[in-house]
């Protein structure tokens, strides 16, 4: 019996094109889907309570802040909801709003008060009048602000940082509106401002300024949020109607949640996520989130054409269609997005590939049970790549960047996930007969051109090797963790999560130093010098005990940007602080490790790199004024080297470093 | 007359705001190097010399100073990029000791002397109005470029050993730039004055910070950063200048249309003609050629309208032949460009009239501007801008702006690669220059009094003064913001997008300056 799944419905609401994507103030009384209780909005249901219940002289000017997506409007849509269905306030939108839209401010008020105590303002998704010719969002935070000063009332407020700092730059001022944006901005949490000087009866005489800054953490690091969102998707009672679904066995998205409820792959998962968050600096906010766990458990509106998603599910399942199918499952969606059905997303290549497999159909008899997954994969239209969620998973996407496809895996990594060792892998946990039967599939075919004996067969046979190891390696990369720069992203994760969770611990501390040295050797090596030189120019490179002490790398016990960058200062100097990011640093540690050449490295990371470490060194110590223990190196065109030592005011060239 | 455009009347070619220096193909930053070098010491060769560049090969140094000529090897020689040979580089010289036996070709325009001392330079001057006040900058200035160029402040610097005695007494040279200054002040027409961080304010503090810097950092590195400020100034003001030129072509025809200017339109079209001259973009474009193109056609047609107006007897050829034209009512000496258009608008009648007969049309409709697209049609300047005329060298002198192939070892550049067609290319500063840029826009937020931590939007200012737009195309301010995280020196959450904080690589030098 073909079932239909309507929570899958509910799922593709949440993608970035759905109806539930934005949280908007008119869909606050709604349920939102995959809501969760997190610390945040316990939080502030807390401050709501005091707000309403609390000491009635001291109110409350709460600022959240955070990136576009990261749940700002979602939390406070939760906490709005609250207020009405379970306290039973009141609320209304100030007089101005325009009918049609979306209210920028919603006031609220208990049910036996005249007076309104809260003001919900979304500085960060709608603005007060849409149709004004220049909408200023920071001029408007700045009104807003004013006017709840002015009234006594208590905010809370969702603003993206760059608004906030707008506000301070351009409407300096001596008021206390203006003071509340200043302990923001300066981060200083617990500032009191107040409020209302010419009320008599204000709802508020003072207000405690508080913020949450969202866009300084990863809701996969710092907190279980998105474990719990993933597990409320995945929980039971939303999947009941599959269990007696005919197409169950085959159903890539009831085999995605039922692989995602094992540790390893839920794990796995996670892991890779995290990655992103590492290579981008960038946290995952919230609607990407959303969007990843629904485009996993519900796939792609796309594909579907106004179809219900269960039943285009069913009419592959009929046609027997299982690389499209396989295509859907979590392993190969995240990497492969832009691959439909196994195919590459080089035309060329994948011309090729459409060559080989029509010509491998012609030689299938019909009544084979793997003539029909072949002839449905030529004969209807491959999954569609346009899946959302473009940062992560569009072409050129983070999730490409990491494809264990691309990453040069040991030999055991390739036995082991080959397509002639797949009676093992489909006794894997997590796997289900959709594999099981693909597998079966790729080797029919391969045994099928085997036995014929023609030139054309060995490029047949490598096509269909390469159609069928980019789901195995994938599959392979997934339950693995062995992504490519798995290890290199590893280590900047340890030390970022030391960072953020156990910053004064004796192994944070280690842990950190490690680094620094390891960044300090990585310097020279890339810059092509011995002797722990530093490479200033191509013609120009600068060694000594001097030197050497200048440039030690010390990497500082705090996050930088979005909280995913560390801080790195260099020796004793103060020749300013640096960011180094996932990406760089990745870069390099495989530089080192692999003693690739530099040339390697992409050029804008390169000369970034090479134009720091001049700068660095050259900051740090005045190299051309030190009186001994400095040599600088030079390299003329035709790449020979003297060296110009110095001892006081005297110099001197020489073939060799001093301590050569 | 020239060969491919009317010659240029006095009264243009005299206006330090209308006029624009001869250029000349300057093709790396090194040799613009040289060539401000010798301008404050040995001077340009006279004669008929051909050009002799700096190279670790010439007999005239001895092997100290060929390990300096080397150690500051730079950009490699277009023609010669696939051969391997010491002699195919451009080197800079290191002190102005390393200059005397180098030089540009004799008959080269001299850039130094006309976009940066004539213009920059000269209009910073004299926009200080207390004479006094204007006198003491013009002896810092000198003094500083000279102990600069010389390093004569702090302990010396290795390179500088290795160096034999200066030739030259610094003193007189000093005396010889401030000389030379104070004449240059004097010839400066004045830019309309209720404006603040107009290009040459911005450039010159810029140019101060650096001559003050020189005793602090490393000879190499400073000298970048003093090519680095090179290669940005003198395309920047060459390229804002040719618009003063655009617009004054305009403020013509609006007036023969029966529209003057006010005075305020012209203040402000001035001013802003520096502003997004070149935005930011990984999209080829051919941007500066086509500033260049209509710069060309208006500088043709603005001469072809003074020649039609004179034909015409509507104004004497001793009106343009006399006194430059000025557009300060503060400035004297000079024609005042108000005063230039209400006697154009009193004569258009008279002049349409006549001009009409000679077009043959009886239609009124734009035909001011139609006569004199006919005028023009007669010189290849304008059929052919970007080959025929100064429109060549232009774009020859831009040169300097270029990257080697898609690289640039100094990363000072301001365009990137290169695509076929050849006049393709990309706009995004090299790293070095948003690390240069970067203390520039640290040290005028400092100046302005503003305390608060410096930002992309500082950045993205300073760059703007220079012509440099990062927020004209989409992609601007993303590629801002991943070279400078490549840099290190984004250390502000992304999500704040031009208010993002920024981290000034130089910060502890500006602190000793300052102090």
């Amino acid at each position: 019996m073909n079932l239909k799944n309507d929570f899958l419905i509910t799922l593709l609401g949440v993608q970035q094109d759905g109806k539930d994507a934005i949280s908007l103030p008119n869909s606050w009384k709604r349920d939102i889907p995959l809501k969760i209780e997190t610390k945040r909005s316990n939080a502030l249901m807390g401050f709501a309570e005091e707000i309403f219940d609390g000491d009635k002289e001291n109110g409350r000017w709460h600022f959240l802040l955070g990136s576009p997506g990261n749940g700002k409007s979602a939390l406070i849509g939760m906490l709005f909801k609250k207020l009405v269905d379970e306290r039973h306030c009141v609320y209304t939108d100030p007089p101005d709003t325009p009918s049609e839209a979306v209210p920028y401010r919603r006031e609220i008020r208990s049910l036996n008060e005249k007076f309104n105590r809260l003001w919900l303002i979304q500085d960060a998704s709608t603005v007060r009048q849409p149709y004004e010719s220049e909408v200023d969002e920071a001029s408007e935070l700045a009104r807003e602000l004013k006017e709840a000063e002015k009234e006594g009332v208590s905010i809370i407020v969702c603003a993206n940082r760059g608004i906030l700092e707008r506000v301070y730059d351009k409407h300096r001022c001596s008021e206390q509106w203006y003071q509340a944006i200043k302990y923001v901005v300066d981060k200083k949490n617990d500032g009191v401002i107040d409020l209302a000087p010419k009320k008599s009866r204000p709802p508020f005489k003072k207000a405690l300024v508080t913020f949450d800054a969202m866009d300084k953490e990863s809701i996969l690091i710092e907190s279980n949020d998105f474990e719990n969102l993933l597990d409320k998707a995945l929980k039971d009672d939303s999947w009941i109607a599959c269990e007696n679904c005919d197409c169950k066995l085959l159903c890539p998205f009831y085999n995605n949640r039922n692989s995602l409820l094992l540790e390893d792959w839920k794990n796995s998962f996670k892991t890779i996520l995290s990655s992103i968050e590492i290579w981008s600096g960038q946290p995952v906010v919230f609607r990407e989130a959303l969007s990843i766990i629904s485009y996993v458990l519900a796939g792609c509106p796309s594909d579907y054409s106004g179809q219900h998603p269960c039943d285009w599910v069913f009419d592959q399942v009929t046609k027997k269609n299982i690389f499209v199918l396989l295509s859907r499952r979590v392993y190969f969606q995240i990497f492969a997005s832009q691959e439909p059905a196994g195919l590459d997303k080089d035309p060329v290549i994948m011309k090729e590939q459409w060559d080989v497999i029509k010509n491998l159909e012609n030689k299938i008899p019909e009544d084979n049970e793997h003539y029909l997954p072949i002839n449905s994969l030529i004969n209807n239209p491959l999954p569609r790549t346009d899946v959302g969620a473009e940062r992560v998973l569009g072409l050129g996407g983070i999730f490409q960047l990491l494809d264990p496809t691309i990453e040069n895996h040991d030999t055991e990594f390739f036995n082991k996930w080959a397509l002639n060792n797949t009676d093992e892998l489909s006794s894997f946990p997590g796997l289900c007969q959709l594999e099981t039967q693909a597998f079966q599939a790729w080797n029919y075919y391969q045994n099928v051109i085997g036995e014929q004996i023609a030139d054309e067969n060995q490029q047949m046979l490598a096509v269909i090797n390469r159609w069928a190891s980019s789901f195995i390696y994938r599959l392979g990369g997934f339950i693995t963790e062995e992504i490519c720069w798995h290890k290199e992203i590893g280590i900047f994760y340890e030390v970022i999560k030391r960072i953020k969770t156990s910053p004064d611990e004796d192994e944070t501390l280690f842990s950190l130093e490690d680094l620094g040295n390891t960044i300090t050797k990585i310097m020279a090596q890339i810059s092509h010098s011995d002797n722990n030189e530093i490479k200033i120019t191509p013609s120009i490179s600068i060694g000594g005990e001097g030197v050497k002490n200048s440039i030690k790398t010390k990497v500082l016990a705090e996050t930088s940007g979005a909280g995913l960058t560390m801080s790195a200062t260099f020796g004793a100097s103060n020749a300013g602080v640096i960011s180094v990011q996932g990406e760089q640093l990745a870069w390099f540690l495989k530089t080192s490790s692999e003693s690739l050449y530099p040339s390697c490295i992409p050029k804008e990371l390169l000369f970034g790199y090479l134009h720091t470490l001049g700068r660095v060194a050259s900051a740090a110590s005045d190299y051309s004024r030190m009186k001994e223990d400095v040599y600088i190196k030079i390299t003329d065109a035709l790449d020979q080297t003297k060296v110009l030592n110095r001892v006081k005011n005297a110099v001197r060239i020489t073939d060799k470093a001093p301590n050569e | 007359m020239s060969k491919h455009e009317p010659e240029i009347h006095e009264m243009i070619k005299a206006s330090t705001i209308f006029g624009l220096p001869t250029t000349a193909m300057r093709s790396a930053p090194e040799v613009v190097l040289l060539e401000f070098t010798r301008h404050f010491t040995y001077k340009s060769k006279t004669g008929n010399l051909p050009a002799h560049l700096l190279t670790p090969n010439d007999q005239n140094y001895n092997d100290k100073e060929r390990l300096v000529i080397n150690a500051m090897r730079g950009k490699q020689k277009k023609n010669s990029r696939q051969k391997n040979s010491s002699t195919e580089h451009f080197y800079a010289p290191a002190y102005p000791q390393l200059a005397k036996h180098s030089w540009l070709r004799s008959k080269d325009p001299n850039i130094i002397e006309g976009f940066l001392i004539k213009g920059v330079i000269s209009h910073y001057l004299k926009s200080i109005r207390s004479h006094e006040k204007q006198v003491r900058e013009i002896d810092k200035l000198s003094g500083n470029i000279i102990d600069a160029l010389y390093g004569q402040i702090g302990d010396p610097e290795i390179l500088s050993l290795c160096l034999d005695n200066n030739d030259l007494p610094l003193s007189e040279l000093k005396q010889d730039i401030k000389s030379s200054l104070l004449g240059s002040v004097k010839d400066t027409r004045l830019f309309p004055g209720n404006h603040d961080n107009s290009l040459y304010q911005v450039a010159s503090n810029d140019f101060l910070l650096l001559l003050e810097l020189e005793a602090y950092l490393p000879r190499p590195h400073w000298l970048s950063m003093l090519m680095c400020y090179l290669r940005y100034t003198i395309p920047a003001w060459c390229l804002s200048q040719t618009k003063n030129t655009c617009m004054l072509v305009k403020w013509i025809l609006m007036t023969l249309e029966g529209k003057i200017p006010t005075q305020e339109e012209i203040d402000n079209d001035l001013f802003n003609r520096n502003l997004n001259l070149l935005p930011v973009t990984f999209n080829p474009s051919r941007i500066i050629h086509d500033h260049v193109a209509t710069y060309m056609r208006s500088r043709v047609q603005l001469s072809c309208i003074l020649n039609s107006f004179i034909d015409e007897d509507c104004f004497p050829k001793s009106y343009f032949s006399k006194h430059p034209l000025m557009v300060s009512p503060d400035d004297s000496g000079g024609i005042l460009l108000a005063d230039f258009l209400n006697e154009i608008y009193s004569k258009r009648i008279e002049y349409k009239n006549k001009i009409k007969i000679k077009l043959g049309t009886g239609t009124e409709h734009g035909v001011f501007e139609r006569y004199s697209i006919r005028l023009c049609e007669k010189y290849s300047a304008w059929l052919n801008p970007l080959k025929k005329g100064q429109g060549k060298n232009i774009i020859e002198m831009m040169d300097m702006l270029k990257s080697a192939d898609d690289t640039d070892e100094r990363g000072t550049h301001l365009i990137e690669a290169k695509y076929t067609p050849k006049t393709m290319f990309k706009i995004c500063p090299g790293p070095m220059a948003l690390q240069v840029f970067t203390l520039w826009a640290d040290n005028k937020k400092r100046k302005d009094g503003a305390k608060r931590e410096l930002t992309l939007s500082d950045l993205i200012n300073h760059f703007g003064y220079y012509g440099i737009d990062f927020q004209g195309q989409p992609d601007g301010l993303a590629i801002l913001m991943d070279r400078m995280k490549k840099l290190g020196l984004l250390s502000g959450n992304p999500d704040a997008g031009i208010s993002a904080i920024i981290q000034n690589p130089y910060k502890k030098f500006l602190k000793i300056v300052s102090s």
